[in-house]
């Protein structure tokens, strides 16, 4: 192992040297200055999942990192006036910019750009000794600029976060309160008014509450990538195209993993019900096409499924 | 089967996932408190990486779990992809603005013949210039056939309508007194057996040259128009005056004329035969004429007896009147009814110009005036035609139907010709 890693120090240190030729400004930065830096984000990104990558991956992983915002960060960490300065006259648009489209005002969004700066640089040191400063983290992987819009994005979330706690009323709880009461209530079902008749209804209810429920474990039961996909698209409401962006797809094979997804989660959906609720394929299949034919009214999927309720009825006087 | 499958998991999904995110909004507070403790959310630096896509597959695998649960750190990562594939676009049309800053022209050639241009631009400049050259040659032609009518009409007619017309013109009113003296005569002395025996005694005579151009239908509207032009004759001798009132004229013969199917309307078809009289029929035509004359002359004997002193005034006058019936029929008939255009224009040479220049748009239809009728432009000689009499039952009938009907029989006086639906109604 201790082999293993000296080697793996030397192309690091080799790493670092044709970064820092590859630089246009090199920052008068040397070597170990920036040897930690590659060193731990090649841990991070790379070692961390492939421990025995090989020297070529490893080379590839390095010759991939931004020279220059790396350098400009590196030297900007150590004081370096002259890369503060250009940091902010390079960057201060795209820091405005995120700002902006982060927050929901004009002075909010001048707030947070302001703030950015302070955050970069860190004049406090965190508990547990690290520096609380975000340039610490940059390490050189991603464009510099994209970077800066993500460290704006988490600002921007953690300070409305705090905003917002201080914000909200109290009548607002109640709201808040009596909006989960009502969910639980209706076990995250049914948001109507009561039914004529309470025990279809209830019947009713029940049915689409399983299908649901099975919707939910199903989910859960599928492959992270495919997960993402079905948030992504269903839960964030994003076209296909931009959900196969930030998978890193095609809009095509979003396409077409998502047609895979809808059959796998049906075949899983089938499965838990009939597992769990004793219910036929056919019922099965009546009820998952009930609970899509009705997703506007709840009336007309009360009288839809009355049949099944009566029968359910029938089959619970028989038990009794 | 498999895509109502889908369809209905698309729709159960979308359900799913709105109905999550409304519990999800109510209950914030607590999941973002949650949150923040999560210690595996995303830092800046991964958040970046992943959305621009440089980090190794093995590393982005290990992401996508925490992206599917934590819906913080999936909205950033989308907005910063979104971001960076904007700025990725941005770049590359940057890069190639750049790149051709000085081939402006050939630019713009290539704009010109690019794909959209040639699939769209071109199809619909052809697409303009066929129109463009359909509407002018629709025009041109419809001019042309104008002055081809008139040209066959003015080498078919012109010898003999002027020279008639001219001869006519003047013999009419030399010979108007001896005419109306003679229809005096004849009114006072047998007006009703004439009245009678007219019809089928010029049956008889002038319907003969007739039959050779048209059916035998047509044969009797020759005599009603002959009937007519005596029986105006007759008329204005009662009131004393030498022009027969035009609507009556047109009644009369309305009257005895109801419906000439598959035929022109009995005033048009009286003019085709006065022409063709005329025309070619003149040495014919003497003989019959004479023959019915002598009909006439007998029959108003038989039935007045005693009135053989005028038998011989009436005789001439009968040739003379018989000589220019034709002329007749043209100065009295046509002022009063219409006729088919090229020969109406034959004959009313002198007042064409006047008729050039009468044109009215009624109810959408455009009508020229002829004579004292109104024609519509669409009126073809082919056409059949249905006579209507105003404030007659199929009148009322036809108006209640045809509410356009209504505005042109009120805005245009006297005699109308409409042409509706391949018909042709003649409003009297």
């Amino acid at each position: 192992m201790s082999q293993t890693n000296a080697h793996i120090q030397k192309l690091v240190n080799e790493g670092t040297t044709r970064l820092l030729a590859r630089a246009t400004d090199a920052r008068a930065l040397d070597v170990d200055a920036l040897v930690t830096r590659v060193r731990a984000a090649l841990d991070k990104y790379l070692l961390s999942n492939e421990a025995n990558a090989p020297a070529q991956a490893i080379n590839e992983f390095m010759d991939a990192l931004h020279a220059d915002d790396l350098c400009l960060i590196v030297a900007c960490e150590r004081g370096d006036q002259q890369a503060w300065s250009d940091l902010v006259a390079q960057f201060g648009a795209t820091v405005r910019s995120a700002a902006r489209s982060a927050s929901s005002n004009e002075d909010a969004a001048e707030d947070l750009a302001q703030s950015i700066w302070a955050e970069l640089h860190g004049l406090r040191v965190r508990e547990d000794g690290r520096p609380s400063g975000k340039l610490a983290y940059y390490s050189g992987r991603g464009s510099l600029g994209g970077w800066l819009r993500a460290v704006v994005g988490q600002l921007a979330i953690d300070q409305h976060r705090k905003s917002s706690r201080l914000v909200q009323t109290e009548v607002d709880a109640d709201f808040d309160r009596l909006a989960r009461e009502s969910h639980q209530g209706e076990e995250s079902f049914s948001i109507t008014s009561a039914p004529p008749d309470p025990e279809s209804a209830l019947a009713d209810k029940s049915a689409a509450g399983d299908v649901e429920a099975a919707l939910a474990q199903a989910l859960t039961e599928l492959a992270p990538e495919d997960r993402l996909l079905v948030k992504l698209y269903y839960f964030d409401g994003l076209r296909l195209r931009e959900a196969g962006a930030v998978l890193g797809v095609h809009e095509a094979t979003a396409s077409r993993r998502l047609t895979r997804i809808q059959g796998e989660v049906r075949v899983r959906v089938e499965a838990i019900l009939m597992k769990e609720h004793g219910w036929t394929q056919a019922e099965t299949g009546r009820s998952l096409s009930e609970a899509a034919m009705n997703l506007e009214g709840d009336l007309e999927l009360m009288l839809t499924t009355e049949n099944a309720s009566v029968e359910k009825q029938a089959g619970l006087d028989e038990q009794v | 089967m498999k895509r109502p499958d889908n369809t209905e998991m698309d729709r159960l999904l979308h359900r799913y996932a709105r109905r999550n995110n409304e519990t999800l909004r109510a209950g914030r507070e607590q999941s973002d408190g949650q949150d923040a403790n999560n210690p595996t959310h995303l830092d800046a630096d991964e958040l970046n990486a992943y959305a621009e896509g440089a980090l190794p597959e093995s590393a982005r695998a290990r992401y996508f779990a925490h992206l599917a649960d934590c819906d913080t750190c999936r909205k950033l990562v989308t907005d910063l992809t979104l971001a960076a594939t904007i700025a990725d676009e941005q770049k590359a049309h940057l890069a190639s603005a750049a790149s051709s800053p000085s081939k402006s022209w050939r630019d713009w050639l290539a704009a010109i013949f690019s794909p959209p241009v040639l699939r769209y631009g071109v199809p619909a400049l052809a697409l303009f210039a066929i129109i463009v050259v359909a509407i002018v040659a629709t025009r041109t032609r419809r001019d042309a056939s104008f002055v081809a009518q008139r040209d066959e009409a003015a080498r078919d007619y012109a010898p003999s309508a002027t020279s008639n017309s001219n001869s006519s013109s003047e013999i009419t009113t030399t010979s108007t007194t001896t005419e109306s003296q003679a229809h005096s005569n004849t009114s006072s002395n047998a007006a009703a057996p004439a009245q009678q025996q007219n019809p089928t005694a010029q049956t008889n005579a002038a319907g003969s040259p007739v039959l050779k151009k048209d059916e035998t239908i047509v044969a009797d509207t020759p005599a009603v128009a002959q009937s007519g032009a005596v029986k105006s004759a007759e008329e204005p001798s009662a009131s004393n005056s030498k022009q027969p009132v035009p609507g009556e004229a047109g009644k009369s013969i309305g009257e005895s004329v109801t419906v000439t199917s598959a035929a022109p309307p009995a005033p048009v078809l009286s003019t085709p035969m006065a022409v063709t009289d005329n025309k070619d029929k003149r040495e014919e035509r003497k003989r019959p004429q004479d023959a019915g004359n002598d009909d006439v002359a007998k029959s108003s004997t038989n039935a007045v007896g005693g009135a053989t002193s005028n038998e011989t005034e009436v005789n001439s006058a009968r040739t003379v009147a018989g000589r220019r019936a034709a002329s007749r029929a043209v100065q009295n008939l046509p002022a009063t009814k219409p006729a088919s255009p090229p020969k109406s224009e034959a004959i009313n040479l002198d007042t064409e110009k006047e008729r050039d220049t009468e044109t009215r748009t009624v109810g959408g239809h455009k009508f020229r005036k002829q004579g004292s009728a109104w024609v519509d432009t669409a009126y073809k000689s082919s056409l059949s035609t249905i006579n209507v009499q105003r404030g007659s039952e199929q009148y009322r009938a036809l108006i209640a139907d045809e509410s356009g009907l209504r505005t042109i029989t009120q805005q245009l006086g006297g005699e109308v010709i409409v042409v509706l639906r391949g018909h042709a109604y003649r409003f009297y």
